[in-house]
């Protein structure tokens, strides 16, 4: 390998590519992540993890990635130089959408995996979009070539046809046995341009990621663009507003290595030693606190909370170490916010916002794995508009918190500009879900033969329950989503209240559209239902709309709980097995004279399951 | 063991039996006729006896039951083995039962074991329906556990017969039939078991893939209800929540055990109790496998896991117990509760009589029809008296 010496910025840019890998689910995105770290000795084989980069425990079970990361390796080239490839990955979950464009942005090219045996799926399509938007040169790789099903040829047709990316040397590779991967590296070399940028501008770097180090403060992932971040110097994050001296930079391999500075088109990571995570979000820019650039780098959107749930601790004793754990969670992840709610049934808890539901659902699992917690989290709403009869406007993000309708004037709600993409056979189908969930229909518009990118207006509460999961079910996982906000619409909305035991629950109430409350209702207290285990006590179960019964249903009492034999021998184990009943229905949450389970809180969410 | 304890019953276990039914995940030396392994095992057990015995601490037992298992796996070493233990008993024997499945039950043995001194033969009927006999996996026919019943009866035996509710194939009508079909044969006594599915048993390997259509909950509490109205037509009433009896008839070793007497068990898994300090209560459980048994020369030879209950933890335990009894709760008992285990017993009562599942019948705070169906409910709060709050 050639040497790291200083040499003038550049060169260094001359020699360095920056760039993604994207793909549809499962294509092989983090194999060949792997392999490419493996080839560059950048990791060592037996401290090799699989899926290196997705660091995060429950990102690596579930095979997602969440945050975003940038890992630099040195590449010999066939050329005789030495490359520095920055490899900056992507989290691949709609909810996650804003952060993907923020590490586009700092790349100049991305590499399209598809799979030899699947083709061209509908993600492929809307992340080389997503990648060509952002003005990146496509570099395809045709992958799984390994296996005896693989149809390369037909593949890279298929490139040319669905995406109108020249497809011919395409690099055929295999994530599985490294085939490929040293022409992978090449054509990045060949094709990724080298970064742009002027030395001699005013500072502007862009934020890709950030997360909080106890020692350090807030570290980021950036992009230098123009100028250079030099440790010692002063700067100021533009949209933020907050001030500091750059502690330190460097890059990751994935080890940290120090560098004395971070050039225009380089991309490291950024020692803030800022001590508020809040101050330093994905898009921001970076700039000199002395010669401050005059316009910040484009696209910097707020990251806006867009669920919201109630989290309350099972074992009350435990609101504590709740607030605690939120606080240092939020370190890592600002997007999170957090307030108190008190339920009368659940007792004190916190109402957080979240960036989707699978965040949701991620942030509540590392509170309880993380922080050893027993957590009950209620159905997610959004955040709504309610004008009341006196005319102010409330910001209600629980059902908890909507006034009695006789103070309502009207209910506004959040509204999303959502894209669809899928292939044509499925437009009907989409339309079908679309509409049912309150969508109104834009356009659609042909890409290439195989893709149909439809533009809709759907309510946000629409989307957040079981959308995303239908939408991939009747396309049999062809669609793919993108969304943002869009404003406010007014709705016909109610609340509606479940009765356990003739008791209202506050926290199983939900927010809902006046026309389907009816059908949600009745699904709800089905479900409820099912959930909720026979008891000493029968459970009349019952949905209520404005004062009035829309569905009713009824947990029966148990009629036989006992275990017959106890004689000599029996009577410690059986004493053992009621020692472990108790122990199961002190995991339920009781409600007055009723025991519930956790899931039941969220039953909303598994309605027609 | 201590050499100051002092027994009121004994219990030998025999864990061999020719077959293994399909809910059973009891510890018994299944199948084989490994007959010289059972009876160097009837004998050891006799050899562990008379050690006792001659060290005075089975001056006090008045019953002796010999369960399983089972028993007449032994064949006519169960009527040696019996005789055995009358002679190194001082006093000799008030109750001594023995448990008999009716295809190892011959008109000789059962004589011979009632001329050994036993007093009660307890069959292992289980149903009167031979398509429920065959899914229970019960390699007797309905014919021959009626006909166990009637020479058991015959030869002079008190006998009680074991029925199970809620078994596959089981709809209504089934235990009331099975109910005139045993006491008119001649039980005097009759214990009724809700079918149990255990893991790791043919009837839980069914259950776990959904193809066991043993009757719902609800199902089998129908006929656990129609087989105590049946008894009780018959003149057999229920004294503890799984058994029934004519007057009289009661098992008077089970009895030990529900109000707390100490015992001795002997054999694999087999338990003991006796008395602790301070108003605590030892439970040994025999850790020994069958073979170690057979081997052992002395009570030295074998290994006892012990559980050590607390004074509260034997308290709570005889509420518990004495929740499953028809007479239920005397307030004796209920004021000794409330002084060791403090004002939540008055509370923990209250809510179980709100619940309807214990009422008051003179003196006494007895179970009611739904507090035997829902007995773990009773016992489990109960027992959770025991935790200090």
């Amino acid at each position: 390998m050639k040497s790291d010496a200083p040499q003038n910025p550049r060169e260094l840019r001359a020699r360095t590519r920056n760039f993604s890998i994207v793909a549809h689910i499962d294509h092989g995105k983090s194999t060949i992540s792997d392999r490419i770290l493996e080839a560059t000795h950048a990791v060592d084989g037996r401290e090799m993890v699989s899926q290196l980069l997705d660091s995060m425990d429950i990102e690596r079970e579930r095979g997602i990635t969440i945050k975003s990361n940038a890992v630099r390796v040195a590449y010999d080239a066939d050329d005789g130089e030495t490359y520095h490839l920055n490899l900056i990955d992507t989290p691949g979950h709609v909810d996650f959408s804003y952060e993907v464009s923020r590490s586009l942005a700092a790349c100049e090219g991305a590499v399209l995996v598809v799979d030899a045996t699947q083709g061209v799926e509908a993600q492929t399509v809307s992340n080389a979009l997503l990648a060509m938007n952002a003005d990146l040169e496509i570099v395809p790789a045709i992958n799984k070539i390994d296996l005896p099903s693989a149809d390369p040829e037909g593949v890279r047709a298929q490139i040319e046809e669905a995406l109108a990316i020249p497809a011919d040397d395409a690099v055929l590779v295999s994530g599985k046995t490294g085939e490929g991967i040293h022409e992978l590296l090449e054509a990045v070399v060949r094709l990724v341009p080298p970064p742009a940028g002027d030395d001699n501008a005013p500072l502007r770097a862009l934020v890709v990621d950030s997360w909080f180090d106890a020692y350090r403060g807030v570290v980021a992932i950036v992009r230098v663009m123009d100028g250079a971040l030099v440790p010692g110097e002063a700067c100021r994050l533009m949209a933020s507003g907050a001030v500091f001296d750059v502690e330190g930079v460097g890059y990751r391999q994935p080890k940290e290595r120090e560098l004395p500075r971070l050039g225009a088109g380089e991309v490291g990571y950024l020692v803030t030693g800022l001590k508020d995570p809040a101050l330093v979000h994905a898009g921001d820019t970076v700039t000199g606190a002395e010669r401050p650039a005059g316009e910040p780098l484009p696209g910097y959107r707020e990251a806006k909370p867009m669920v919201f749930c109630g989290l309350f601790p099972v074992d009350t004793k435990d609101y504590e170490a709740l607030r605690d754990a939120l606080e240092r969670l939020c370190l890592n992840d600002p997007s999170i916010t957090y307030e108190p709610e008190t339920s009368v049934a659940l007792g004190f808890g916190f109402r957080a916002g979240f960036l989707g539901l699978l965040h949701m659902e991620v942030v509540k699992e590392r509170l309880e794995r993380e922080f050893d917690l027993d957590l009950v989290a209620t159905a997610p709403s959004v955040d709504y508009h309610v004008h009341t009869t006196k005319g102010s406007i409330l910001d209600v993000k629980s059902p908890i918190d909507l006034p009695d309708p006789t103070q309502i004037a009207f209910i506004e709600e959040p509204m999303l500009a959502a894209k669809v993409i899928v292939p044509p056979e499925y437009v009907g189908a989409v339309m079908d879900l679309t509409v049912e969930h309150r969508g109104t229909f834009l356009d659609m518009v042909y890409i290439g033969e195989t893709s149909v990118e439809m533009h809709w207006r759907v309510p946000l509460s629409e989307l957040i329950l079981d959308y995303f999961d239908q939408l991939k079910s009747r396309t049999r996982g062809y669609a793919s989503l993108d969304y943002e906000l869009d404003g406010y619409e007014t709705a016909d909305l109610v609340k509606l209240d479940i009765l356990l035991a003739g008791e209202p629950v506050d926290a199983l109430s939900f927010i809902v559209h006046a026309t389907k409350a009816y059908a949600v209702g009745h699904d709800l207290a089905v479900k409820l239902k099912e959930i909720i285990p026979r008891q000493l006590f029968e459970v009349p179960i019952q949905a209520v709309v404005g004062g009035r019964v829309v569905a009713r249903t009824n947990v029966k009492a148990r009629r036989k709980d006992v275990l017959a034999k106890c004689y000599g021998g029996d009577i410690s184990r059986k004493r053992k097995l009621l020692e472990k009943q108790r122990e199961g229905k002190k995991r339920m949450k009781s409600i007055g004279k009723v025991d519930v389970p956790q899931e039941a809180f969220m039953a909303i969410l598994k309605v027609g399951e | 063991m201590s050499s100051a304890a002092s027994f009121e019953a004994l219990y030998l276990h025999i864990p061999f039996c020719r077959s293994r039914c399909a809910y059973c995940d009891f510890r018994s030396q299944a199948v084989g006729e490994d007959g010289d392994l059972a009876r160097s095992y009837a004998d050891a057990l006799l050899r562990l006896v008379g050690e006792c015995a001659s060290e005075g601490v089975l001056d006090r037992v008045r019953t002796v039951y010999i369960g399983g298992g089972t028993p007449t796996a032994l064949g006519e070493g169960l009527a040696t083995l019996i005789e055995g233990v009358r002679d190194l008993l001082p006093h000799g024997l008030g109750e001594l039962t023995f448990e008999a499945n009716p295809e190892s039950t011959t008109p000789e043995l059962l004589r011979a074991c009632r001329e050994a001194g036993a007093t009660r033969a307890s069959i292992g009927a289980q149903s009167s329906d031979d398509a429920v006999l065959r899914r229970l996996g019960r390699i007797h026919s309905a014919r021959e556990a009626l006909r166990a019943i009637e020479r058991a009866s015959s030869a002079g035996l008190r006998v009680s017969a074991d029925l199970i509710a809620g078994c596959p194939g089981q709809g209504p009508g089934d235990l009331a039939k099975d109910v005139r079909r045993i006491v008119g044969a001649g039980a005097a006594h009759v214990s009724v078991y809700a079918l149990e599915v255990h893991e790791g048993t043919p009837f839980g390997d069914l259950e776990a893939e959904g193809r066991l259509d043993a009757p719902d909950e609800d199902g089998a509490a129908d006929l656990l209800e129609e087989a105590s109205r049946a008894l009780e037509e018959e003149g057999l009433s229920r004294y503890e929540v799984s058994n029934y009896a004519r007057p009289g008839e009661e098992s008077r070793h089970n009895l030990a055990y529900w109000e707390g007497r100490a015992y001795l068990g002997l054999g694999p898994s087999a338990a003991s109790m006796l008395e602790g300090e301070g108003g605590g209560r030892l439970r040994l459980a025999c850790a020994s496998t069958t073979e170690a048994v057979a081997g052992a020369r002395s009570m030295r030879d074998l290994s006892f896991d012990i559980e050590e209950l607390d004074r509260r933890q034997a308290m709570a335990e005889d509420l518990m117990l004495a929740a499953r009894l028809s007479k239920g709760l005397s307030r004796e008992l209920v004021e000794r509760a409330r002084a060791v285990l403090g004002p939540r017993v008055g509370g923990t009562l209250a809510y179980l009589g709100d619940a309807g599942l214990l009422e008051a019948k003179g003196d006494r705070l007895a179970p009611t029809d739904r507090g035997w169906l829902m007995g773990n409910v009773l016992y489990g709060n109960l027992w959770a008296l025991a935790e200090v709050e």
